[in-house]
């Protein structure tokens, strides 16, 4: 036997035994890549380096026979250094991404491909819960949201984005039928959150709370919970019946519900942080800015305007309406208005199209329904004339670019207009109401309540705040991640754990991507065109919030599906360099320089070879040949260029005959992986961590 | 060689051979048969004087000895006019009548044979005792230099047993001359002491280093001392089987070694029962495929096997498991050339030379900025300076002495300042530099340091197996750094990216080939940082060197010889004859050949 001396534990082994499975009898981890237990190690990936007293360099555990008298430490700020540069350094060379760019770029973090491939495959019940493992209020979400995600989907260099928004609404639309999916919830914890606001963040944090076991009760000065959802966005865009049953779902979870209770009027924060264990704080950006002109006053502020169209009450708006603002409420009251009678609407907005900050759809939308939209006209005097009002303009021009990177409109000399009209709504922006916020001692900013960014953590202990409240009026699907945030952090907060908020997960991307490397992606892919959604009719349209657009009928949306790509890795969730890399919290990007290419060999019945994401461990090399695979696998090329492949160029086929599966379980990346597995769940090999 | 007669010597090695050195001989062949002297001519190896290839020795039936260099076939065949003397009258004659012809058209001056005093008085011959001397290809030639005599001192009447044999090379303080520089003795009772029955030796001849040529000249110049050497250390440590491993670029070493095991079979110095003694050696060449990695032992073995070369992990050293699992030694070609001698004259004879952890003699390949470079063998201890000025000459054309890089692309660049500095193990080490194999190559102040350090990165980068994860990435990223700095891109935080990748690199690559590649910048950063800073901060390179960071222009000394035009490869330069010329900056490449064909140093670099 041979003693030796591991982080200071002494241990007794048999000759022939290496450090590492020394350290594993004494319960130290070493974390591996390259290290295929019963395969003779390779030593090369510099995973599993420690420090053997006496010796210059680190030594690789996993080859490295133990001694007698060996003094090993697999721990230190040197060790930790060489480990994460060793992921630095492979992730730099590293052809593939993590996640899809649709997912990427997806506020919410959307499992885009995974919900996508259940549609396909007819699974949309699986489709289900993958969205909602992310994101709350799926289906108003499907409706609503400018869809970032579209605009990188990596189509768009093909022929045209996938339609993600009409697929999840679909599969949202699908569930909200009889027996709509319900997430499983913890057993009771007994600790209660309060919520105040019931838009779309308190309603996400609440949806996720409940799953963990804890109780919410939401706080809303409304008469209905869903916020902006309801009272912000017309019903056809957003019908409030498919609200509601997404309402339900929370409800289902458990949710308590204390509607017209105003903070401020029926509650304080002191009060609510003395009876609950802890406070989400989701008030959404409520105020209206009015129109900062003379005669502001006569104005309608656009999204009280929307607010009273959503309760049903009666407007009078006349024949001329004017509503000035470029985003989506002034889209929507425009589009209200129409919808109330209105004969002429007009969109005044003071810089030019490409600078609306609304939907260029919603904004096609509005003109297809007979809105007029005037561009580089900003308000200079409102006053009234008798019944009707009268609107002095003037002209712009753009000038040099302002903070947010648009270029600044300037007044043209000399250009006043004057126009008369029955009613100006002004859409101009709301902002956050902090004066309450500021009196129970939060601490705020220039947008809204200050909190972390990861953890959403306020200045107040147990009190987090997140969504419109915190970033100033922002996107919808912002506000519901910032509910699951906040629903992770008071989570860990009420088990007593350290709260970090949602642990983020290392990722990389394919850039800069070359068009070689667009090229060998589309290789085979046909193009296709994108699904249109069903639309009701122009008669209709005008006359009643009826929803325009409907839900895409099942051949579409399995058709869409199939349009996509699935890009993102099909390991990304059993991938040992990317838990490593975020364990070792590594910069991907540290070392970037010149880096293999994407390129795939598809000519294997069993699994697909990316040589692009290979790190060069050569375990699969290895089993290929302890199985006596002829040719096998071989390292390939001298230098930066080494890769695995098969030996004289022949194809992955030809290579591996038995072992291509046990090969693809071993690849601690997604150079190998099955050509079943698209998550890890589908990847039920031995060996697959 | 015909007793009392004068013997010429041409040197027919690769470096020869490349400089002309066989219409030499030819001519030199003819002028025998005309003399009447055939077999005077003798095909020998490379003395080392490789800056005077191809090289002609004629030595007197005293043993005076009269050299000549850059021998042309016309200078070879004056060479055979003035030391032979043909027996019949006419050819005298004859001979007598070219003379006088060629003295009025004074087409092939020759000059007195070249002295060569400074260039060998330094050195000390023992690996290199009869390189040149010899024919390689003719065994009775290397027998009459005492060849084979310490093999037979250990067969014949069992003189010199196995242990005392160690013993004598312990005793020596021989140390690998690879470049690790593990002592020889006690890697031999290491692979004596091991219980296994099969045991192999192998001399590794996989000489890669850029420049470095020892290994090939020795093997070209004088293979059955290589051989002996070997069969000394199987016969030490038990071995019946050995291998040769030379890489397959030095055909004329795979040649002459192949033909001495045969001749050595011949006559009985290796095979069954070798001198009547139950000694057997069985040795073999096998040819590496190019692979740098492959000089590294466990690579080698890997090689040797039919597998990919690709280093492993040690331990297990070689010594322990080997070529095919069996304990096998391994040693350069350098080391095994001092056996013989070492069993020869004791190990205290050749301990005696040298300093107190380096004895001995080293090998060095002199090349660069260097008047004479060559290969030179001189004892431990003397300095850098003694080599580059006394045995090298100094700098060429009266530049100044900025550095020398020792030991390749795994050594580091000391500076003039420490030219003191004696070669030596460990005083070498100290410096950050190695021993290396012996490539030594002599800087002068137009060498950009930064640029050396790319040179040498460059090489191991792509010479990296890529198994390790440091080393295939790392070293890339590296190069990628030194790169950008010589293009004047350098970032302000890349020199702390370089020495934070170099420090890692350095120690968590598995093999020598990663652990020392960061060697090279390590030491430039260390001696020449000023020069990194100026290419980064100032976008200069001071040497005026790097191509992106110069321009050429014409100074005032110009007299319009439209030589630099001429010599200009893309016509960065007009053709204006009595002008003074300019260069055209867009075009220019600062490929730096208008410089050299400038006569009135009237080209400058900016």
């Amino acid at each position: 036997m041979i003693s030796l001396t591991i982080d200071g534990r002494r241990i007794s082994v048999a000759p022939g035994t290496t450090v590492l499975e020394a350290a594993q009898w004494l319960g130290i981890r070493i974390p591996t890549m390259c290290h295929v237990p019963g395969i003779e190690p390779a030593s090369s990936c510099f995973l599993c380096a420690v420090q053997i007293e006496g010796r210059r360099t680190l030594s690789p555990a996993c080859g490295m026979p133990v001694a007698e008298g060996m003094v090993v430490v697999t721990e230190s700020e040197d060790i930790r250094t060489a480990r994460k540069m060793a992921l630095e350094l492979l992730l730099s060379d590293h052809a593939g991404e993590c996640v899809a760019p649709c997912a990427a770029e997806c506020p919410a973090g959307l499992d885009i491909p995974g919900f996508v491939y259940g549609i396909a495959t007819g699974d949309t019940r699986r489709s289900m819960e993958a969205i909602a493992d992310r994101l709350a209020l799926p289906g108003s979400l499907g409706r609503i949201c400018p869809r970032l995600c579209e605009r990188q989907c990596r189509r768009s260099d093909l022929d045209q984005g996938l339609a993600i928004g009409a697929l999840h609404r679909y599969v949202a639309d699908l569930d909200s039928g009889a027996a709509p999916y319900t997430p499983p919830r913890a057993p009771s914890t007994g600790k209660s959150v309060a919520i105040v606001g019931a838009g779309p963040a308190g309603l996400a944090a609440a949806y996720y709370l409940l799953q963990q076991g804890h109780d919410c009760t939401l706080f809303d000065a409304h008469s209905l919970p869903g916020g902006m959802l309801r009272y912000g966005i017309p019903a056809n865009r957003l019908p409030k019946d498919a609200l509601d049953a997404e309402i339900a779902g929370v409800l289902r979870l458990g949710a308590r519900f204390h509607m017209c209770e105003r903070w401020g009027e029926h509650f304080t924060l002191a009060g609510l942080r003395e009876r609950h264990d802890a406070v989400f704080v989701a008030i959404g950006a409520q105020r209206a800015q009015g129109l900062r002109c003379e005669g502001g006053e006569h104005a309608l502020a656009g999204i009280g305007f929307l607010e009273r169209v959503a309760n049903g009450e009666p407007v009078e708006l006349g024949d001329d309406v004017v509503v000035i603002g470029g985003g989506n409420t002034a889209i929507d009251c425009a589009r209200s208005a129409v919808r109330l009678g209105a004969r002429n609407v007009r969109v005044l907005y003071r810089r030019n199209r490409q600078e609306m900050p609304s939907l260029m759809e919603e904004v096609e939308a509005a003109e297809a329904e007979g809105v007029q939209i005037d561009l580089l006209v900003a308000p200079v005097r409102l006053a009234p004339s008798g019944r009707s009002l009268l609107l002095t303009c003037q002209r712009m021009t753009l000038g040099e670019a302002d903070a947010s990177g648009r270029r600044r409109p300037v007044a043209l000399d000399g250009s006043e207009f004057t126009t008369e009209c029955s009613s100006v709504i002004a859409a101009t922006g709301q902002s956050v109401e902090r004066s309450l916020a500021e009196r129970e001692g939060l601490a705020v900013t220039a947008w809204g309540i200050a909190a972390d960014e990861r953890t959403l953590a306020t200045n107040l202990p147990g009190v987090f705040a997140g969504g419109d409240a915190v970033l100033g009026a922002d996107l919808a699907v912002r506000a519901v991640t910032a509910g699951r945030m906040a629903a992770a952090s008071i989570h860990q907060f009420l088990s007593g754990e350290t709260v970090i908020g949602e642990p983020a997960m290392a990722g990389i991307g394919l850039r800069p991507m070359d068009d070689a490397e667009r090229a060998a992606i589309f290789r085979l892919i046909e193009q296709a065109a994108r699904v249109r959604a069903p639309e009701i009719p122009m008669e209709r349209r005008l006359v009643s919030f009826d929803e325009v657009e409907g839900r895409l009928p099942d051949e579409d949306a399995a058709r869409e599906a199939r349009r996509c790509l699935t890009c993102g890795c099909r390991k990304a969730d059993c991938c040992l360099v990317r838990s490593l890399a975020t364990e070792y919290g590594a910069d991907v990007y540290r070392f970037a320089g010149a880096r293999r290419r994407f390129s795939q060999d598809l000519s294997h019945p069993e699994v697909i070879y990316e040589p692009g994401k290979c790190i060069c461990c050569d375990a699969c090399v290895r089993i290929a040949a302890a199985a006596q695979e002829q040719p096998g696998l071989a390292l390939i090329g001298r230098g930066f260029d080494v890769a695995v492949g098969v030996p004289f160029g022949q194809p992955l086929s030809s290579g591996l005959r038995k072992v291509a599966q046990e090969c693809a379980a071993a690849c601690p990346t997604g150079a190998l992986a099955l050509r079943t597995a698209r998550a890890c769940e589908s990847c039920s090999l031995a060996g697959c961590p | 060689m015909k007793r009392g007669a004068v013997e010429i010597r041409v040197g027919l090695g690769s470096c020869g051979v490349a400089s002309g050195a066989e219409p030499v001989r030819d001519a030199l062949l003819r002028a025998a048969k005309e003399a009447g002297a055939n077999g005077i001519v003798k095909t020998v190896g490379c003395n080392g004087m490789c800056h005077r290839e191809p090289l002609v020795e004629v030595v007197s039936p005293e043993g005076a000895v009269a050299l000549y260099g850059n021998v042309t076939a016309g200078t070879a065949q004056q060479i055979a006019r003035r030391h032979l003397r043909p027996n019949r009258i006419a050819t005298w004659v004859r001979w007598q009548v070219d003379n006088l012809k060629e003295g009025w058209r004074a087409g092939y001056p020759l000059g007195p044979p070249a002295p060569q005093g400074a260039h060998l008085a330094k050195q000390k011959r023992i690996v290199l005792e009869n390189c040149g001397t010899i024919d390689p290809l003719n065994i009775d030639d290397y027998l009459a230099r005492d060849g084979y005599r310490a093999l037979a001192m250990c067969l014949e009447a069992k003189r010199i047993t196995a242990d005392e044999a160690i013993a004598a090379i312990s005793g020596s303080g021989l140390r690998g001359r690879g470049g690790a520089g593990f002592p020889t003795g006690r890697k031999w009772a290491l692979g004596r002491a091991q219980a296994d029955p099969i045991k192999y030796v192998i001399c590794n001849g996989d000489e890669g280093d850029p420049g470095a040529f020892m290994d090939r000249l020795v093997l070209e110049s004088d293979p059955h001392r290589v051989l002996e050497g070997l069969a000394i250390a199987a016969y030490a440590i038990g071995a019946t089987e050995g291998y040769l491993y030379i890489r397959a670029e030095y055909p004329q070493a795979v040649r002459h070694t192949r033909a001495a095991i045969r001749q050595a079979e011949e006559r009985g110095f290796l095979g069954q029962n070798i001198r009547g003694s139950r000694f057997s050696l069985r040795l073999e060449v096998r040819e590496g495929a190019g692979a740098f990695v492959c000089g590294e032992e466990t690579a080698l073995l890997q090689s040797l096997e039919g597998k990919r070369g690709m280093p492993k992990l040690r331990p297990p050293y070689p010594v322990e498991r080997g070529f095919r699992g069996h304990p096998t030694v391994i040693n350069n070609v350098e080391t095994l050339a001092c056996v013989p001698w070492i069993i020869r004259h004791g190990g205290g004879a050749f301990a005696a030379l040298g300093t107190a952890n380096s004895r001995g003699t080293k090998v060095f390949a002199l090349a660069g900025k260097i008047n004479r470079g060559g290969l030179i063998e001189v004892p431990m201890g003397i300095t850098i300076r003694e080599v580059v000025e006394d045995i090298g000459g100094g700098i060429r054309n009266g530049r100044a002495f900025k550095a020398v890089q020792l030991g390749g692309p795994s050594g580091g660049c000391i500076p003039e300042r420490l030219a003191d500095t004696p070669i030596d193990y460990d005083a070498l080490a100290q410096t950050g530099a190695i021993m290396g194999s012996g490539g030594l190559v002599v800087l002068d102040d137009r060498d950009c340091m930064v640029d050396i350090a790319r040179f040498f990165l460059k090489f191991t980068q792509a010479e990296s197996c890529g198994k390790c994860t440091f080393c295939r990435i790392g070293t890339k990223r590296m190069l990628e750094i030194l790169e950008r700095i010589c293009e004047g891109k350098g970032g302000t935080d890349d020199l702390e990216k370089l020495e934070v990748l170099a420090d890692y690199v350095g120690r968590a690559s598995l093999c020598g080939l990663g652990q020392t590649a960061p060697n090279p910048v390590l030491t430039t950063l260390q001696y020449f940082r000023e020069e990194y800073e100026a290419h980064i901060h100032e976008r200069r390179c001071p040497a005026g060197r790097c191509p992106a960071l110069i321009r050429y222009r014409v100074t005032d000394n110009c007299i319009g010889c439209t030589l630099c035009a001429q010599a200009c490869p893309v016509g960065a330069i007009a053709y204006r004859p009595y002008e003074k010329h300019e260069v055209d900056d867009r075009l220019c490449t600062r490929c730096d050949m208008c410089r050299q064909a400038c006569q009135d140093e009237a080209i400058e670099v900016l």
